[in-house]
């Protein structure tokens, strides 16, 4: 319980820190909100006053930092300044499409990227183990741009398996039926998935094949082969275990990507997700949005930082230990 | 009777195919049949977002489901609903959905047409329509199975070619940002101007020929007439009573004093503020009547009000307060008067407008205009090279290429309002040397110094010109052929040289009481073009012993430093406004004071202010036009900024569509009457230029 505790507080003071500094950083680049292109630039005087007030813009930057330390408390943002519409609706709506592909990404990594690397440690000189793992390699080292248009243009352009772009077809979301639209989503989002599942994939395959070498060839993996344990009892009741404790780092690692890590994945594929929403705010110096982004990501970040500490405890004994006793210190 | 007059209607046009064509048709047989009407004065008819009964649902077809044409009969057919019908109390969908088969339950249809749209409330379109099956003629329980499996058959592959195939059906545009409002008082993106100016109206509308002068060179819209007062301070526009708002509301003279009334209100803070300028008020005569009075009279006055005054609902929006105007409801649902109409706009992803079947100027050409978000160059071309697109607006680079290549696709021309030119602060000390392109001699040599054909040629190919001045050729009246100051490196060094930039034995470089020439030039990140052009400007110059430090910079920085005047040179971007007089004034005339303006390198010349301010007050086209040249050719030698390249304009566009009336100032302009020439995706050897400027 202390530990807990003692982790929430350490995930409210990086909330804060980071999203202060994020509010200082983007007051503090060059760049109006209201003039960001020549032509709003080109605005006459009075207009852009009347916009400055409206917004608040003309406040001390202390002022308007604490306008947001109060808007964050109460998880209201106001308006964006670039679209005027809510920043909790922008960032809901972005928030869940990123969940969605990123989520779908990662699973789809951790599946894969698990049972190749299972394959390659267990096996390490099987002939399936090393040509999928040398295959996932060279995709893995393809920077993910390239690797998104290339998909593009062979499975979207060349041969019309997948749409090139975009979360759902603009007619059926209108009027296509559930069935239809559900379809539809699974279509659109299986090429940026399977994409981001590739990197990703690659990642926790090489964690994985590396974690079961070293296991392997343990006193205790040996122990249990002489108690006359067949293999298969052996890799999922002594290996397996031991061995998913750097790939669940790993995949910690991988969940501050869940909301905002796709932005080239999100661009490439028109993908409205927090990753592109957040870039196209920060150009745009569109100070409430990256506020509202800012302050999301870095709860969401922490929060998936207990989540991987947790598991990590609850996979490894030691740990248990170890903060049982950082606890009551 | 229901059930034989739905009999009556039935249709059904052979069996020419499997098993499973032949249960389709038998599912017909007995009729569908939709209970009582639910019309209602408010909400209109179909198409008016109004609930209709439909009396029988006849399969006309043998298709699979989702290119299945349906006869739709409406059971009440008034004399109302036929003109919301478009004349007809018949009405054949082009597709068909079988859904919601749960067992116990009645399956339900969806129709998929433009005009099929109901709601129970105005304006409301999000949901599709879904026609309640009434137990007096239903589905057969057997069917039940039928319908799920045709359910799912209508989802495999499902994009906007399997829902919507005719050709006609969905015109997708790919665009690289999504539209930032869609009240034409609050919009400022490209985007939100091309959806606004079909969601609604303006009074008069400009004809091919563009001409700011006078009204001569518009047609009627909104207004089907106007009249001019005696000493023209006045233009009184009658409205045609034809004209509905989308929820049926009459458009009233009210309505354009209210329009204006929020123009230029200052909670408003519209950006399009100052384009009404020298207006004086707006008055309502009558109910059809609006009267725009001016402070003085002016040549551009016509084209002042005409362009820019968009008409919005005062019925939908007096009781909105004015500051949050983009926060209300009505922001997010706009109901205008135009040829589209509002049908779903999913941020940053889409934007959806259904064709207005009831619009008295006619029913539009596309049953739905949808612009698709795609940020990515390559994906967005890409998405018109397979046809998942019909339109990207511009096409640069290997993606003109192959376009150019393609069958699926053709590219058109347009002209272009946008010119590039290397904007001089003549108010900075660059070096220690107070007012270094204040001095025109030195801003010549430069100009002179550089090959401007040369390097539109290696940033752009052809799909460039060398701009001219602070116009562009598809301006109306421009003189092509006037004096230009050429490249002439010897020339160039000669001037320098007599400026006291010596070129130095050792280092080549030019130089004056031991200072070298050298400056910043910022350009945006954002411009690939103009990013060549930084690079090709600083090789020409160096070969002249000027050194030019490229500063790269995200478009915040770029603006922010041009608006503080922080900054020795840069690569600006300018478009222009279809009216001289706006576009010289917006960035070459003298500052006043802190106000600059576009002015960024705080050029100012009393002559050209002189020269702009006698043509905008002259009426005599001729005159008008030869002050205009002088203009020109005086800010040209002046040299007031390098002028650099205009961009040539291409669309790619689906090949069966024609489009007609592509703009320099709006492309899609007249995208409401493109025509369509063949089935979609067809294949097309057709490469076109319409509308061929330059």
């Amino acid at each position: 319980m202390t530990y807990l505790l003692r982790r929430l507080l350490h995930i409210l003071a990086v909330v804060i820190i980071s999203t202060s500094l994020g509010f200082f950083v983007l007051h503090v680049v060059p760049g109006d909100p209201l003039g960001m292109s020549t032509e709003q630039a080109g605005r006459s005087a009075e207009v852009r006053q009347q916009l400055q007030t409206q917004y608040g813009l003309d406040q001390p930057m202390l002022t308007q930092y604490a306008v947001f330390v109060k808007r964050a408390v109460v998880g209201d943002w106001g308006n964006s300044l670039s679209s005027g519409r809510p920043v909790t609706v922008a960032l809901k709506e972005a928030l869940a499409n990123s969940l969605m592909l990123s989520g779908t990404g990662l699973f789809l990594a951790v599946v894969l990227g698990m049972t190749i690397g299972a394959l390659q440690g267990w096996k390490p000189n099987s002939f399936a183990g090393r040509t999928l793992g040398s295959t996932l390699t060279a995709l893995y080292v393809i920077p993910e741009f390239i690797l998104a248009i290339a998909f593009i243009f062979l499975f979207a352009y060349h041969w019309s398996l997948f749409p090139i772009g975009g979360s759902a077809d603009p007619v059926l979301s209108v009027i296509g039926s559930a069935t239809q639209q559900l379809r539809d989503r699974v279509w659109h989002l299986a090429l940026p998935a399977i994409t981001l599942a590739i990197g990703w994939g690659a990642a926790v395959a090489r964690q994985q094949r590396n974690a079961l070498l070293d296991v392997r060839g343990e006193d205790y993996v040996r122990t249990a082969r002489a108690k006359g344990l067949s293999e298969r009892m052996v890799f999922f009741q002594h290996v397996l275990p031991t061995a998913l404790t750097p790939v669940v780092v790993v995949i910690g690692l991988m969940l501050p990507v869940l909301v905002g890590g796709a932005v080239v994945v999100e661009t490439v594929f028109a993908w409205p997700g927090l990753g592109s929403l957040l870039l196209k705010a920060i150009n745009a110096r569109d100070y409430p949005m990256v506020s509202g982004a800012i302050v999301l990501t870095g709860v969401v970040v922490a929060a998936g930082s207990l989540l991987t500490d947790t598991v990590l405890v609850a996979l490894n004994p030691r740990l248990r230990v170890a903060s049982a006793a950082g606890g009551n210190s | 009777m229901h059930e034989a007059r739905a009999l009556q209607h039935i249709q059904m046009f052979g069996n020419r195919g499997t098993r499973h064509r032949e249960r389709l048709g038998q599912l017909t047989y007995g009729g569908v049949g939709v209970d009582e009407a639910t019309e209602n004065g408010t909400s209109g008819g179909v198409g008016e977002g109004g609930k209709h009964a439909i009396e029988s649902i006849g399969i006309t077809g043998n298709h699979m489901v989702t290119s299945m044409p349906t006869l739709i009969v409406l059971r009440k057919c008034t004399r109302q609903t036929a003109v919301n019908m478009g004349s007809a109390c018949k009405y054949t969908v082009p597709n068909l959905y079988v859904g919601s088969t749960e067992p116990g339950r009645q399956p339900t249809l969806e129709c998929d047409s433009a005009g099929i749209y109901a709601s129970a409330q105005p304006g409301e379109f999000d949901a599709p329509i879904i026609f309640p099956l009434f137990p007096t003629i239903m589905f057969a329980p057997r069917y039940h199975i039928l319908a799920v499996f045709v359910t799912l058959a209508a989802c495999s592959g499902t994009d906007s070619r399997s829902a919507a195939s005719s050709a006609t059906d969905v015109l997708t545009i790919a665009t690289p940002a999504d539209a930032d409002a869609l009240i034409p008082q609050l919009v400022q993106s490209t985007q939100g101007k091309q959806a606004t100016d079909m969601l609604f109206d303006y009074l008069a509308q400009p004809t091919s020929t563009l001409e700011t002068v006078g009204d001569a060179g518009f047609k009627p819209s909104l207004a089907s007439s106007w009249a001019w007062s005696s000493d023209s301070l006045s233009i009184a526009f009658t409205l045609t009573s034809k004209a509905r708002w989308h929820d049926g509301q009459p458009v009233r003279a009210a309505d354009v004093k209210f329009s204006y009334a929020l123009y230029v209100d200052p909670a408003i803070a519209s950006p399009h503020a100052s384009n009404f300028e020298g207006i004086d008020s707006v008055s309502v005569r009558d109910s059809l009547t609006a009267v725009v009075w001016w402070k003085r009279r002016n040549p551009e006055q016509f084209y002042q009000i005409a362009t820019s005054l968009a008409i919005v609902p005062e019925h939908l929006l007096a009781s909105e307060p004015r500051a949050t105007l983009a926060q209300s409801a009505y922001a997010q649902h706009p109901v205008g008067s135009g040829r589209y109409r509002f049908e779903q706009w999913a941020r940053d992803r889409q934007l959806m407008l259904t064709a207005d079947s009831t619009n008295f100027r006619g029913r539009p050409t596309f049953k739905r205009v949808v612009w698709i978000v795609s940020a990515d160059p390559t994906a967005a071309s890409l998405s018109v090279l397979s046809g998942q697109a019909d339109v990207l607006e511009s096409v640069r680079g290997d993606a003109f290429v192959n376009a150019r290549k393609s069958t699926k696709v053709r590219t058109v021309e347009y002209g272009s309002l946008d010119y590039a030119f290397m904007v001089l602060n003549s108010e900075r000390t660059v070096g220690g040397n107070r007012r270094l392109f204040g001095d025109r001699a030195m801003r010549v040599a430069l100009t002179a110094a550089l090959n401007r054909p040369a390097m539109v040629s290696n940033a752009l190919d052809s799909l460039g010109a060398v701009a001219l001045g602070p116009f562009t050729r598809s301006a109306t009246g421009v003189d092509t052929a006037m004096r230009q100051i050429a490249f002439d490196a010897a020339r160039a060094g000669l001037t320098l040289d007599s400026l006291g930039w010596k070129t130095d034995a050792v280092d080549k470089l030019r130089k004056k009481n031991g200072k070298a020439l050298r400056f910043e030039l910022l350009v945006p990140t954002a411009s690939a073009t103009r990013l060549k052009f930084g690079v090709l400007i600083q090789a020409q110059l160096a070969s002249m012993g000027v050194t030019v430090d490229l500063a790269p910079l995200d478009q915040g920085m770029f603006v922010s430093r041009l608006e503080k005047g922080d900054f020795d040179a840069a690569l600006n971007m300018w478009r222009t406004d279809p009216s001289p007089v706006a576009g010289l004034r917006q960035v070459w005339a003298s500052p006043h004071g802190q106000e600059i303006g576009a002015n960024y390198g705080r050029y100012s010349s009393k002559s050209f202010d002189a020269i702009v301010d006698s043509a905008a007050v002259e009426f005599s086209a001729a005159k008008r036009q030869a002050l205009f040249r002088k203009a020109y050719q005086l800010i040209v030698e002046d040299a007031a900024g390098i002028w650099l390249y205009e961009p040539r304009n291409f669309a790619a566009i689906n090949s069966r569509i024609e489009p007609t009336g592509m703009r320099a100032y709006a492309w899609w302009a007249d995208l409401a009457d493109w025509n369509v020439t063949s089935a979609r995706v067809a294949n097309a050897p057709a490469n076109t230029a319409a509308n061929a400027k330059p």
